[in-house]
């Protein structure tokens, strides 16, 4: 049963992939609309996706508890926040004044002070980067993020930093759009390996 | 107290367990971490419900079943993702997954393809055109310069070499040295990433201390 | 009458006794037997009733047969027709009509892969699997002869440790065992009230040969040897059946290779007693060949001289094998005859005290069934070898001749003693003729020849019933008296039929056919002793029993398992009896006094014919042939013991083979480079095992103060500038191009156009996202008043949207100075749009079906005017300029439509070639670029102007810190580089 839905699932992962990929290129009827179709329910799979790794981290933790593992406190704190958010956001939507209370008052305080906590690290990194390691990717990387640092300050006092700092951009931009092209090239070649089925991330083996 | 004075109250809170953390790993930041998780998972899952599940699956099959037969697909798709939770029959799930993967690769594919790959090219090539360019030198720098850049740092990930006598890899030298001046382009990238990301992380620190002060200012006020 | 003095044990008899009323020894000439002397047939008529019933039937049998003519079969005739003692094998004959349904499961599989079997190549017979297992897989199928010459070193080492000597402890617990099961045999013990448990009346009756010719009690002695029980099966091993033969086979076999080695040293003395004695017979080439297999299985190998073909070369060619390699093959053939004299006749010893083993109980069927009844009564002495009783018989009855120390030799043997004592009452009835002494030492060995060749092996047949086991056909006298073994006497018939004119007395069969078993049952010693408590188990898995049991059905029951094919048995007990021996039964009953006729009936030595357990002792007369050891002239004379009289019995040499299989070592031979590589292996684990030391507390202070450092500065002087809410930092008000591309796409923007803004950011960068977007939206909003769509394609990003148009001022009232917009009025969030690529491409392609809201405000995607990314991810936004770009290049109506980025700092960079390549209008990178926006708008809404203070300031913070500290970490980096290497 199981070497039938790999090789199945194979089969509907290869030829879903065609047909959207062929929707790029040919508008020819029912193509467009077939491929429409398959988007339609891979934005309903992929929210019930979600919905499913939601779950499964309330299971994660319901273990935990159950268990009395190390740190089931914390789980049983997120288990009871996620249930009553939830719950009050499937009943009243996220638009109620309370789930805006919750963006407000957790998710936006907790994410944006660990975002702060960021710069911190980043700087003391800095500091530690040239006790570590010393070379010339080293030495140019801190020095041209420093440099971008001065121009960005120095725009409102010193003009001409404004000149550096293109300066300095078109090198960056340089090596973005190679990173750009790299990850391009590296997303074809994943993506292809999909389509034809030499990887199967889904399960087919 | 309104809702707002509660948002505050709590969001500093918050913000100071979080802060806790520069202190090393303490309860109290696994409390605010926790409970953000659990929030913001809810969250996640109530606006899934009402802006997902809801409108796109549920109230179809409920108000015209028959116009949306096809949605039964998704349904039963959907639900076979719940199998993915009992190891035993995760393998129902295979065929939600390969549709998820073979759309996405697709759609990566024909993106990266159309999106980046020809539009970047296609830019790289562009920026020779002088014409219409006041400083023609300058803009032709430019171009040589971010196609250097472009080259050099997808040469700097050609990781092909050839089997040396002693056995060792190694890289041809053209390739090499092409090699090294990208990893140049690269850590000039890097440094700019770098600096934006500290940026980014300033700017979040000079809202939260803002709101700190916001907070004990509007404590003080009121 | 005067006393005579017992020339053995030096005491006074009185005139009219023959024999030593003390050791037995005879003690006038008459009364002994002389090897080469013709033997006399001795009326034992009067021993008759003595006797037990089946012997005396089986005699009676015997003289009817005689009576009948019946010629025994030619001298000439293959070994494979020859008929020996088929009363051993009489419980086999007895299942020859159901060996097949008797032969158990593992013998069968067996049999397929032991059939090529290569030591037998002349044996009519299909090669038995049993058998070829060993020779196979085990034993090399070289030439006898090649493993003759084979050094001692390479004697394995199980056979090296076979020389050992039996452990005392052992031997009493077999003993006591053996006594146990020759007890619950019934038959309690006729003559030898001494040792009743031991002498069983198999045996009892040639005890009572023996006490009838020598009445005295001298042979006691053997009762004490437990070795003679070892082939006793134990109670357990009374099964009737041939399968209950077999589970005890298994058993056996089963342990057979942790069979306590046997004593060698102990018989060395036989080794010359057979220097002296056999020397003479040692051109003869049947003896040769016959003892190739001792030579193999010794592992000493024994020069055996080249010799032509005798029928029985082949027929002990597989034992060559076998003790060649085969591990679990009994020990005792580790010690064969070897050179020189060395003590490698010491495997007699191991004969002696493994054959007894197979020694059955008395006439319990079933412990005939399970026990070999090949052995005698056990004369022998203790396991030990205390062969002194036997010296003293020779001793007594070498007082004349010198030539009867062959015969003495064999008897003393540990196997053999029984011989000796037969000799001894057979001595007593010489024949006029006495040969020469040269001749006398063979002479009984012709007749061994003549008389034992030629009967056909009738217990070759019945072992099997199978292709492989199937029985060679059945002797010519089938019709005849079962020849009914003294050991099996209710399983003779089968046996009697093929052989009821052998004249040769079952006792004597059974005792020439267990020579060569009787080793390898001593390996089986341990094992019955552990199994003797045991319930023969008919199901024993085969597993359990492995090669070994195969071992013990060989040789130490071999006339119980089927699995012996009649080629194997007639291998295993291809021994000729002398015409003394085989017709003396009859001719002693009935000519008493008359001498042995020693000489064979032709008048000259047939060697070939010389039963194999004399051939076992042609290594040393070769050798000794060889060496030029002329005579025994030189050799000392034997005072005490049975032995007594005999000249060169006892070798000069040290008992204990020079030759003894090499000792091996089993402590581990590590040489120095090896021991080094230990070491070194040793040192590298201890090292890995040793804790490391900890980093100081004082780098985690460092560490921690720095960090702190930071923090606290960071914290003090930005919130010192967001609390004084200073404005003093300037703002640049030159656009960057990209930036200004921005300003400009909104201002061609048509007035009240729908405007797609993406919220792709996640609540962390919340802040920088809104500062940096307010100047557009408001912007926007002011001068374009478009009707916003705010889709997120995070499901958190949703909950930002209020917030955002909040920080903006767009969704606040004109009186607060706001935009006044309303939701669902002005602006609309679509929510979150899952799928990552594939929702964009989908909501690119159908927005009202992937958004179904009514809060859409557009039928098709051309219709946003324009699509303003919020994003502070570089992958993110990467897909949403690529799907829209893709359906750019798909729908000609999206041309005009403008893509606006504004990204975070930390995803501008790597989304700049996008600008730079047209893909987007124009974006606004971080709060840099923000703070300039807004300064050109106006300074509204003012957000990043609030920030940019603080923000210039931590922009400098952390250009000093980072130098600063980058300094001294290249400082402290640079001397702690050095004081590693000034380490190093």
């Amino acid at each position: 049963m199981r070497r039938i839905v790999s090789v199945f699932s194979a089969i509907f992962a290869i030829s879903a992939g065609i047909l959207v990929l062929l929707g790029y290129f040919v508008r020819i009827d029912p193509l467009p609309q077939v491929r429409d179709l398959l988007i339609d329910w891979t934005v309903i799979i992929a929210g019930a996706a979600v919905f499913v790794g939601i779950l499964n981290l309330i299971m994660v933790h319901m273990e935990k508890i159950r268990t009395r593992q190390k740190g089931a406190g914390y789980g049983a704190l997120l288990v009871i926040s996620l249930f009553f958010t939830a719950v009050y956001g499937v009943v009243f939507g996220p638009e109620d004044p309370l789930m805006r209370l919750s963006v407000d008052a957790v998710i936006i305080p907790v994410e944006g002070t660990l975002m702060a906590l960021l710069a911190v690290t980043l700087i003391y990194a800095s500091i530690r980067l040239l006790r570590r390691r010393v070379d010339i990717a080293s030495v140019i990387f801190l020095a041209v993020a420093l440099a971008f640092l001065i121009a960005v300050v120095l725009i409102p006092i010193i003009p001409v930093s404004n000149s550096f700092l293109q300066f300095l951009a078109m090198f960056s931009r340089g090596g973005a759009r190679g990173l750009l092209i790299g990850i391009a090239l590296g997303t074809l070649l994943t993506g292809l390996r999909v389509l034809f089925g030499a990887d199967r991330p889904y399960g087919g083996n | 107290m309104n809702i707002e004075l509660i948002s505050a109250i709590v969001g500093f809170t918050l913000t100071l367990l979080v802060f806790s953390y520069l202190f090393g790993d303490n309860p109290l930041f696994r409390f605010a971490v926790y409970l953000f998780i659990g929030v913001s998972s809810g969250y996640a899952a109530a606006v899934i419900w009402h802006y997902v599940l809801m409108p796109k699956l549920i109230t179809p099959l409920m108000n015209d079943p028959n116009r949306n037969i096809l949605l039964i697909v998704p349904l039963v798709l959907s639900f076979s993702l719940l199998a993915k939770l009992l190891p035993r029959i995760s393998w129902l799930g295979a065929f939600a997954m390969a549709i998820l993967v073979g759309v996405g690769a697709a759609a990566a594919v024909g993106g990266a393809l159309l999106g980046t790959l020809i539009p970047q090219a296609q830019a790289s090539i562009d920026a020779f055109g002088l014409g219409g360019a006041s400083n023609p030198f300058a803009k032709l720098g430019e171009a040589v310069v971010m196609l250097a850049g472009t080259v050099l740092t997808l040469a700097a990930f050609h990781f092909g070499a050839k089997r040396a006598p002693d056995g060792t890899p190694k890289r041809n030298v053209l390739v090499e040295w092409v090699a090294w001046f990208g990893r140049l382009f690269i850590a000039i990238t890097f440094g700019v990433l770098f600096a934006g990301v500290y940026l980014a992380a300033l700017v979040a620190m000079i809202e939260r201390l803002g709101s700190i002060i916001q907070f004990i200012l509007q404590l003080i006020g009121s | 009458m005067a006393d005579i003095q017992c020339p053995s044990c030096g005491k006074n008899n009185p005139g009219f006794l023959d024999v030593c009323q003390f050791c037995q020894t005879p003690l006038t000439p008459d009364s002994m037997v002389h090897i080469g002397d013709k033997p006399t047939k001795k009326n034992t008529s009067e021993l008759e009733p003595i006797l037990p019933e089946w012997l005396r039937d089986v005699r009676q049998q015997a003289r009817e047969s005689m009576e009948e003519g019946e010629l025994p079969p030619s001298a000439t005739q293959p070994r494979v027709q020859k008929n020996e003692a088929p009363d051993l094998l009489a419980g086999l004959a007895s299942q020859k009509g159901d060996d097949e349904e008797d032969i158990p499961d593992w013998l069968k599989s067996i049999n397929p892969v032991t059939k090529p079997k290569e030591s037998e190549p002349s044996t009519p017979a299909p090669a038995n699997d049993f058998f070829a297992q060993f020779s196979e897989s085990k034993a090399p199928p070289a030439p006898s002869q090649s493993k003759a010459e084979e050094p001692e070193e390479e004697i394995p080492s199980w056979m090296s440790g076979l020389s050992q000597p039996q452990e005392p402890a052992e031997k009493d617990e077999l003993s006591e065992w053996f006594t146990h099961t020759s007890e619950e045999t019934g038959r309690p013990a006729p003559a030898e009230p001494s040792a009743p448990a031991e002498e069983k009346e198999d045996l009892s009756w040639l005890r009572e040969l023996e006490a009838s010719a020598k009445k005295s009690e001298e042979l006691s002695a053997p009762k004490q040897d437990a070795g003679w029980d070892f082939g006793t099966p134990p109670a357990s091993f009374e099964p009737s059946t041939s399968q209950d033969d077999l589970n005890w086979l298994n058993t056996l076999g089963g342990s057979s290779e942790s069979a306590p080695p046997q004593a060698q040293e102990d018989l060395g003395w036989l080794k010359d007693f057979e220097k002296s004695a056999e020397q003479p017979v040692a051109p003869s080439s049947a003896p040769e060949e016959n003892l190739d297999w001792l030579n193999a299985l010794g592992g000493a190998a024994e020069p055996a001289q080249p010799s032509p073909e005798s029928p029985e070369k082949n027929d002990l060619r597989w034992l060559d094998t076998l003790g060649g390699a085969v591990e679990p093959a009994q020990p005792t053939p580790s010690a064969p005859p070897a050179k020189g004299g060395t003590g490698d006749l010491s495997w007699l010893d191991a004969l002696s005290e493994t054959a007894e083993p197979v020694q059955p109980a008395s006439a319990t069927p079933a412990a005939q069934d399970d026990a070999q009844p090949a052995q005698p009564e056990p004369v022998q002495p203790s396991a030990s070898n205390e062969l002194d009783w036997l010296k003293e018989f020779a001793a007594s009855t070498s007082a004349e001749s010198t030539p009867s120390e062959p015969e003495q030799a064999v008897s003393s043997s540990g196997d053999l003693d029984w011989l000796g004592s037969l000799g001894a009452s057979q001595g007593s009835q010489p024949e006029a003729a006495e040969p020469s002494p040269q001749q006398d030492d063979l002479s009984w060995l012709n007749d061994l020849a003549a008389t034992s060749a030629p009967p056909s092996p009738s217990y070759a047949k019945p072992f099997g019933t199978t292709d492989e086991l199937t029985p060679p056909p059945p002797p010519q006298d089938e019709q005849g008296v079962p020849h009914v073994s003294p050991f099996v006497p209710r399983r003779t018939a089968p046996l009697g039929e093929t052989n009821a004119d052998d004249t040769m007395p079952d006792w004597l069969k059974s005792a020439t056919e267990e020579k060569p078993i009787l080793p390898l049952g001593a390996s089986a010693l341990e094992q019955i002793r552990e199994t003797s408590h045991k319930p023969a188990d008919e199901s024993t898995p085969p597993s359990a029993l492995g090669p070994a049991p195969d071992d013990w059905g060989v040789f130490s029951a071999p006339a119980e398992s089927p699995a012996l094919t009649n080629q194997d048995v007639d291998s295993l007990f291809s021994m000729e009896m002398p015409d003394w021996l085989s017709k003396s039964q009859p001719e002693m009953s009935e000519t008493p006094g008359q001498k042995v006729e020693i000489v064979s009936s032709d008048g000259s030595l047939a060697p070939v014919e010389l039963p194999s357990w004399v051939q076992a002792m042609r290594p040393v007369e070769a050798v000794l042939a060889e060496t030029g050891v002329s005579g025994t002239e030189t050799q000392p004379v034997e005072k005490e013991g049975p032995l007594a009289g005999l000249r060169g019995v006892i070798p000069f040499a040290p008992i204990g083979s020079s030759r003894r299989p090499k000792a091996f070592s089993l402590k581990l031979q590590a040489t120095d480079e090896q021991q080094a590589g230990a070491a070194l292996l040793d040192q590298i684990l201890a090292g890995e095992t040793q804790p490391r030391p900890v980093a100081p507390a004082s780098a985690f202070t460092s560490q921690n103060v720095l960090r702190w450092s930071i923090a606290g500065l960071l914290w003090v002087i930005l919130g010192a500038i967001l609390f004084l809410r200073s404005q003093w930092m300037p703002v640049s008000p030159f656009l960057p191009p990209a930036v200004s591309a921005v300003s400009e796409a909104v201002t061609s923007l048509p007035e009240r156009s729908p405007v797609l803004v993406v919220i792709d950011y996640e609540p962390s960068l919340a802040g920088e996202m809104e500062a940096v977007s307010g100047p557009l939206l408001d912007q926007l909003v002011l001068a374009k008043a478009p009707r916003l769509a705010f889709l997120s394609t995070s499901p958190t990003s949703s909950a930002l949207v209020e917030r955002l148009l909040a920080r903006a001022n767009i969704n606040k009232s004109l009186a607060d100075g706001g935009l006044d917009y309303v939701a669902g009025q002005n602006y609309s969030n679509l929510g979150y749009l899952p799928g990552g690529s594939t929702g964009i491409l989908g909501f690119v392609s159908q927005p009202e079906k992937f958004i179904p809201s009514e809060a859409l405000q557009v039928t098709k995607f051309s219709e946003y005017a324009a699509v303003i990314l919020l994003t502070d991810n570089a992958d993110s936004g990467r897909s949403w300029v690529e799907q829209l770009d893709t359906a750019k290049q798909a729908d000609p109506a999206l041309a005009a439509q403008t893509l606006v980025l504004v990204t975070s700092a930390q995803a501008g960079p790597l989304l700049q070639p996008y600008v730079d390549s047209g893909q987007a209008a124009g974006m606004i990178n971080g709060l840099v670029d923000g703070a300039r926006y807004e300064y050109v708008n106006g300074s509204r809404p003012g957000t990043a102007r609030t920030y940019w203070d603080a923000f210039s300031v931590g922009i400098f913070l952390a250009i000093t810190l980072i130098v600063l500290g980058g300094v001294w970490s290249l400082m402290t980096g640079i001397r702690a580089r050095r004081v590693n290497s000034g380490q190093e």
